[in-house]
Parts: C-alpha cells; structure tokens; sequence
C-alpha cells in the first residue's frame, strides 16, 4: 500500500521521469508525468500511447524514464496494459516471478483517452484489469501541431478549427466528459478522480489511492499547455489554478458510486478570467463568453456545486 | 574521365540563409525571414526556396529550430538537400540563441550573423566559438520596435492566413538585406506586412566587420555515412537513465535563467515539487538549487513562489 502524502516534506525525492526530455518548456503534461511517477515510486511499468508524451519524451533514440516504459499506438494503450498486467499475474500463478506485482499505469493524452484510444480503455476497464488508466488532457492533439480534440473547450481556436466570419467562434461542439463516460459505464471500475496541477500533492495522493484500488481506476488530469492554449510558459499553474476556480475544471472523486468533491473554491471567479489569459481564446466576444459560463453553471449544478461566480472586482457589500 | 566529385556539387551564386529561432513563440517569425527574403527574390527572377528543417518538428516552446532559404540566379540543384550546410547568412531571432547552439556551423568565408539583440557587436561575439568564417557581424534591436506574431496559423503546414513579416521577423530581413547583398530593398518591402520595421531593421543594424571576405566555396563537403548495425539496439529498446537523460541536454533552450536570493527563500519548496523539468535540487543548507543543464527556462518556479525569491535573469547577462 502507498501511503498518503501529507506534506510537501513528505513528497519522495526519487524522480522517475528525470531531466533531458524534448517537451516544451512549462509543459503541464511533463509536470503531470512527473508527479505521477513520483507518487508511483521504482516499481512501476509505464505504457505511453501515441501524444506529445511519447513523441516529446523519446526523440532520438533516448528517454527520460527511470522505470521501464512501452510505447503502444494511440488506439491501444487499454488492450497492451491489460496484457501486461494479466501476464504478470499470469506469471505469479505459474511461480515464474516471485517479486511484488509492478504498478501498470497508462499516461494517455486526451487523443488516447477520450478519442481514438476510447475503445480499448473501455475493454481494460469492462474487463477489470488492474490497471491505473491516466488521461493527461491538454484539451487538443498538441503533438501534432494544435488540432481539436473532443476535449477541446467550445470556442478554442485550433488549426482544424479557426475562427473566421463564417465561425466567429472557433470550436462550435461542447466537450466530451470523459470521465462521467468512464464512471457510469464500468462496473468493474474500482476509483475514479480528477486531479489538477494546482494541487500536486493532491494529485498524487490520487494517484496513490488509484494504485492502491484492487482493479481499475482512471484519472483525468486537467494539464494546461503553453503551446496549444497559447500562454506564456511560466503560467502553467496559474492557468490550472484559474481552471479550478472558475468551474471549467472540477475536482472529484468516485468510489463505490458515491462522489467526493475534493476541492470547492470558497469564491468561483467568472470563467472570463480564465479565458482572457490564453491566446486560443482571444476572438471570443462577450456573448459567446457568456454562453461558456452558462454551460460551466450548469455542468456545476449537476455536481451539486452551489456557487455563484463573482467577480474579484465586483463590489461585495 | 575523371571528375573532380566536390566541383560537381558547385552552384556559383547561390545563397543560403539560416534562421534560428525558439520554437512555437518566435518559429513564425523564423519563417518570416527566410519567406520575406525568397518572395522578394523571386520578384527580381531569381530561383528560390524555403521552408522549415523537419528535423526540429513538432517544435516545442523554447527548443532551438530552423528555418532556411535558398536563392540562386540558377535552378537549384541542391533543392532537395534538406538542411542548408553552408549557409552564407544566419540570423538569430533571439540573442540566448549563441549560447550552446553551433549557429555558425559549416558558415561560408566571409558570412554573415544577424542576432536579434540590444547589445553590441563586440560582446555577442564573446559567445561564439569558431569565428574564422564570420565576415560580419550584424546586431539590431528587432523586439525594440516590435513584437513575436504568436500564431498557429502557418504553422507546421497549416495555411498562413496571418501574413508574412508583421512583427521582428520583417527587421531581420531588413537587416540581413543590408549586410549581405542578395534583394534590393523596394522588393523586401513589397512583401513584408510590417514596412517600417523593415526599413528600420534596414537601416538601422550595427554592423562590424569581422574578417575579410574570403573566396566562396561549394556546397559541403560529401559525406559518407557509416552505420554500426551491429551494435544498434535491438527492436527499439534503449537503456533506462538513472539520475538525467543525457541524449536531450536542453540547458540551451534558456533564454533566461532563474535566480535564488538565498534571504528571501522560505524553504517552502513549491518551485522543487512544480518543476516539469526536476531541475530544482535540495541543497544541504535547506533551500534550493537549480541544474541549469537541464533548465528551459519556463519561469514556472519564479512565478509560483510566494516571496519572490526567483526572479529571471537574461541569459546573456552571464558569460558562463
């Protein structure tokens, strides 16, 4: 069992995912893995579908992974985990290993989770494998250059959708929640969260709890990206902060069919101050930001989040 | 008959401009250079080419990368050559760029640099290696005058819908134009978006002569690649690093450094557990450090540190 992390003290020196790595500086992804393997510890196998954190982590013949990782294409990472994991306990079975079974996780972009690679984490999970199933979702296929993603926000702009007088708006569908998807579809889902680079360690006491569940678990983690979101690289944590804080990102968990909210703010901030810091956002005119926040308002009340938005400048009394 | 296999390769006039930029935030102005300088080019009935090195795709935020042109009185016979060798004009869209990156590798005598930089000739050339080729040196306040275009639009293939030469990309050009006689000035600035800049770049670069010009050579030297098959591993699998992955060293995509004032430190140690890099180390006197071999320079540790004891200092403030 991996014990909870109370204080940043208490996070683990060890790296996993060291330095020398090609992912952009400020990278929200990188600093996810990175945490992960932290929480995760020396006795972890890695798959990496297809996405920036395979192609950005392995140019040319080298990777920054202390533990054994395994690339798989952007359609499979489900299916090879669950192989990996059944011949380990196949393996067991048979006396051929007699070390303690390795943590499987699968660090997927929101293309190998939500999109292409669906069907195959849906399969791990139907069939219970144990098998930590991560979504790092920088919210478009960054890697190959900023193409929409169904995670992609309604009125992001990305190369496969511009804004333009016909489209003023950008993006004209509404994210896929994937993590509702995987929640109410698997019985053999044992933990699920989300998790956000705000809060690290809380991050990786969610990891931990996943790694900990005696069959699958999945986490999707919001994972801001510098390149795509067009901000500048040093505001990766304030960006995810803001997320949080506004609603466009929630916290939660879910075991045994019951939800945690594990973070509310105490005041939630209009979702404009989240959208005016990033470039793919900058066509926006107020109604259509005022149309995000309807849908943010909405999303929250099914949640049974009861906060207002107010505004840090609005008057209080 | 017997031929001289070097001469075959010659292409008398024909010239070769390098851009180097930082990916994703100043890749659109590295385009725009070497674009700028081949439309304009073309208007005079030149021969002409120019595009992105493949090699740096997809690019990241910071990582180096390259854009080049070609421009020759002739058909280009090396057109297919991916990477220009011999380049007879580099520019640098961003002053860090001197440090750690070869920028004047396989330069032809008598080149010319153009560096985006406030500062002068005499001290950018303090960073740079090997200056036997260099023939002038140029330096010009590009981002004094105007900004990086941040945009997706052109990039990696995508249509270009933004325009070419907006922002530093159309100084550069005018400054390359002057120091190394390729374009008449009219035709640049009848394809820049941003002509003031352009004539600005134009007529304001600072140019210091470096050696005398020398003879022009040939397109580079032909290389014969040998492979160890033997000793490539086996079905894609490389060894695990332990502390640091040495084949990606990316000290050199800074183009600032962090740095701690040790009093202001509370050892709260945010910035070590947000470093996507794992570049902040715990010192032995309780507070932190940073390995710059490995620092891109995101300035994520100096902006969440709650007592401002991170700040970010430009690169080329230090000699080391």
């Amino acid at each position: 069992m991996l014990e909870q992390i109370k204080t940043i003290r208490h996070a683990p020196d060890e790296e996993y995912y060291v330095s020398g790595h090609r992912t952009c500086a400020g990278c929200g992804p990188a600093l996810v893995y990175r945490l992960v393997a932290k929480a995760a510890g020396p006795n972890t196998i890695f798959l990496g579908p297809t996405g920036c954190m395979y192609v950005a982590n392995t140019s040319y013949g080298c990777g920054p992974f202390a533990v054994p990782w395994l690339h798989t294409q952007i359609t499979n990472a489900g299916g090879v985990a669950s192989g990996v994991e059944a011949a380990y306990k196949a393996m067991m079975r048979k006396g051929k290993y007699t070390g303690e079974r390795p943590h499987v996780i699968v660090m997927a972009g929101d293309g190998g989770a939500t999109d292409i690679g669906l069907q195959a984490l849906s399969g791990m999970l139907y069939r219970g494998h144990d098998v930590l199933f991560i979504c790092y979702d920088n919210e478009s296929y960054a890697n190959t250059g900023i193409q929409t993603s169904p995670t992609t926000p309604w009125g992001a702009v990305t190369t496969f959708t511009p804004s333009g007088p016909a489209i003023p708006e950008g993006k004209r569908l509404w994210p896929k929640d994937n993590a509702q998807l995987v929640a109410h579809g698997h019985p053999e889902l044992k933990y699920l969260a989300t998790a956000s680079l705000a809060f690290p360690l809380d991050l990786m006491n969610k990891v931990r709890k996943g790694l900990n569940a005696e069959g699958p678990a999945y986490l999707h983690i919001q994972a801001p990206c510098p390149k795509g979101w067009q901000f500048d690289s040093d505001k990766t944590i304030d960006m995810a902060k803001l997320a949080v804080d506004t609603g466009m990102f929630q916290l939660y968990e879910y075991e045994n069919g019951k939800y945690t909210i594990t973070y509310t703010p105490r005041k939630r901030k209009p979702v404009e101050e989240y959208i005016k810091l990033q470039g793919r956002f900058s066509h926006l005119k107020p109604e259509h930001i005022e149309k995000i926040q309807q849908f943010v308002d909405a999303k929250l009340k099914a949640i049974e989040v009861e906060v207002t938005a107010v505004s840090e400048a609005a008057p209080t009394d | 008959m017997e031929y001289d296999v070097q001469k075959l390769f010659e292409e008398p006039g024909l010239i070769q401009i390098t851009t180097w930029a930082r990916g994703v935030i100043q890749n659109k102005d590295a385009r725009d250079v070497v674009f700028a300088l081949a439309n304009a080019a073309s208007k005079e009935g030149k021969y002409v080419q120019a595009w992105e090195n493949y090699v740096d795709l997809p690019d990241r935020v910071n990582v180096p990368v390259r854009a080049y042109a070609r421009i020759s009185p002739n058909p280009i016979e090396s057109k297919y050559i991916y990477e220009n060798e011999n380049p007879d004009v580099v520019v640098l869209t961003e002053e860090g760029l001197v440090k750690g990156n070869n920028v004047l590798k396989g330069l032809k005598p008598g080149g010319v640099l153009i560096v985006n930089t406030k500062r002068d000739p005499e001290y950018i050339l303090k960073f740079l290696s090997d200056t036997s080729n260099l023939g002038i040196l140029g330096c010009v306040d590009a981002t004094g005058v105007t900004g990086y275009i941040k945009t997706l639009s052109g990039a990696e293939g995508a249509t270009d819908a933004s325009g070419i030469g907006a922002g530093v990309g159309a100084v550069l050009a005018g400054a390359a134009a002057k120091a190394k006689e390729m374009v008449k000035l009219e035709n640049l600035l009848g394809t820049v978006k941003n002509q003031d800049a352009c004539r600005y770049g134009y007529e304001n670069v600072k140019l210091m002569k470096v050696n005398e010009v020398g003879e022009v050579v040939s397109i580079g030297k032909i290389k014969q690649n040998k492979y160890d098959l033997e000793g490539l591993p086996f079905a894609g699998t490389v060894p695990s690093p332990k502390k640091e992955n040495e084949g990606m060293v990316t000290g050199n995509w800074r183009t600032e450094r962090p740095i701690l004032t040790k009093e202001l430190c509370n050892d709260c140690l945010i910035c070590w557990l947000d470093c996507p890099d794992a570049t902040i180390f715990k010192t032995e006197d309780g507070l932190i450090d940073f390995d710059l071999k490995y620092c891109k320079g995101c300035g994520i540790c100096a902006a969440v540190c709650p007592t401002e004891a991170v700040t970010m200092v430009p690169e080329l403030d230090f000699v080391d």
